[in-house]
């Protein structure tokens, strides 16, 4: 067969792209682990196990792409908040440049190929 | 009851997720199993109690923690088990007698993570005090006394601290005005021509000087937190911070770090820094200090002042048109 598996193919993709939807979660505001996963859980199929985002915020922090912090929390005791770093925004305007484009040239050559 | 066992069903499943994160480096798990946990608490939060099927579906969302040690790197290993059996022997011997901890050697290193010391943090900042637990690998419950502000502290924990219990149980605060047992003592502001007038306003607010200290301050938004603008929409100078030295020992200052009492960001990582550190202050010295980029602040800030040995927290508000704080150590 010369084509791989598209799943194996989309689930490398999600892989790859879930980094990135987390970096675009904090652009907006900052926001506690809990918050955060059950924002990206929402987009359907992008999360498969919420638990699996840790290790991945992990890496982000270590990478210095986002930063994290303590906050108080109305109930119960201080949250783990996270940020985005300067070199967070940046990685992220990169990636949604280079994904738009090739989204946009995927999706011209596609949707040719169907008329 | 089974609020109990709901526990123990957590807690079960955070030690398979610490066995499995077992080739793991010991900070990198703790870290993950911290934030796990946290996050199972918040789910928690949202649950009705003791649904034990609710509790498992939220379990099954977390996922398998073999998935997570996966995704973090680690493949769990073949060999935990025997691990884990050593571990539990070591906790049982642990608790027949005291000096078989002499015995625990690297060799039997997964022993050293079953049982934790109970820090003691009776009288440090509620965040400090949070942190602190955490990072012994312990949970942390919260419970705020009446009347109290947005600026805490430790008033009890139980149980005290020295205590020995299982690793990810939960150590129990109560909290409560910082101003209670916080030492410090305010001082008249200073006059223009002393150093202390580095303290000021921002450009067109000079009729703040007349503003009186604000005995509470109102709740930030998220939204506050993240533009670090204060409610009021006054930005004010870093704060001078004033301290003397009143033991009869030097003290060295190695560093500042500025939280707003609503928690974070510290300021120290928002990196206004203070120039002039580390100090040595001889006996009966004072010192001020100020951030050294002019970075404006939130009008309620604690600056925390780390010396070589320890933290104090300095508790009062610290609008322009304070008057100066004075902080004294008592080591």
């Amino acid at each position: 067969m010369v084509l791989g598996d598209a799943d194996k193919l989309l689930v490398q993709m999600r892989r790859g792209a879930i980094e990135y939807c987390v970096l675009a979660l904090l652009r907006e505001k900052d926001r506690y682990g809990f918050d955060l996963v059950r924002s990206l859980a929402e987009a359907d199929g992008l999360v498969t196990s919420e638990g699996t985002v840790y290790p991945l915020l992990n890496r982000l922090r270590t990478s210095g792409l986002v930063e994290t912090y303590w906050a108080e929390s109305d109930q119960g005791p201080p949250r783990r908040y996270y940020r985005l770093s300067a070199d967070g925004k940046e990685a992220l305007g990169r990636f949604q440049e280079q994904w738009t484009r090739f989204k946009r040239n995927v999706d011209s050559i596609l949707e040719g190929g169907r008329s | 009851m089974s609020t109990v066992s709901q526990d123990a069903i957590v807690s079960r499943y955070l030690d398979q997720l610490r066995a499995a994160l077992g080739d793991a480096p010991a900070a990198r798990r703790n870290q993950l199993v911290e934030e796990i946990s946290e996050h199972i608490a918040e789910a928690r939060a949202d649950l009705p109690v003791d649904d034990d099927v609710a509790l498992n579906e939220l379990l099954d969302r977390v996922g398998r923690p073999e998935d997570i040690a996966v995704e973090a790197g680690f493949a769990p290993s073949a060999r935990r088990r025997p691990w884990v059996v050593a571990a539990l022997v070591a906790v049982l011997l642990l608790l027949a007698g005291t000096t078989v901890g002499m015995l625990a050697t690297h060799h039997h290193r997964e022993s050293a993570s079953a049982m934790v010391r109970v820090p003691s943090i009776v009288g440090r900042p509620t965040m400090v005090a949070v942190s602190t637990i955490r990072a012994a690998g312990l949970a942390v419950s919260v419970t705020t006394s009446k009347g109290a502000g947005s600026s805490t502290i430790v008033l009890a924990q139980q149980p005290a601290g020295g205590t020995q219990i299982r690793r990810g149980q939960a150590v129990r605060l109560l909290v409560g005005p910082a101003s209670s047992t916080v030492t410090t003592t305010t001082v008249p502001p200073p006059s223009p021509a002393t150093t202390t007038t580095q303290v000021s306003a921002a450009p067109g607010s000079t009729t703040t000087t007349t503003i009186a200290c604000p005995t509470s301050m109102p709740s930030l938004t998220e939204q506050d937190l993240t533009s670090w603008k204060n409610p009021s929409g006054q930005t004010i100078a870093v704060p001078v911070v004033a301290i003397k030295n009143t033991s009869t020992a030097a003290i060295t200052i190695t560093a500042i770090t500025v939280v707003s009492d609503i928690g974070g960001p510290t300021l120290g990582d928002a990196e206004p820094g203070f120039s002039t550190l580390p100090i040595t202050m001889a006996p009966g010295q004072s010192a001020s200090f100020m951030a050294s980029n002019g970075a404006p602040f939130p009008t309620n800030v604690v600056p925390q002042l780390w010396s070589s040995s320890e933290a104090w927290t300095w508790a009062s508000p610290a609008l322009a048109s304070c008057p100066t704080h004075e902080m004294q150590f008592h080591p």
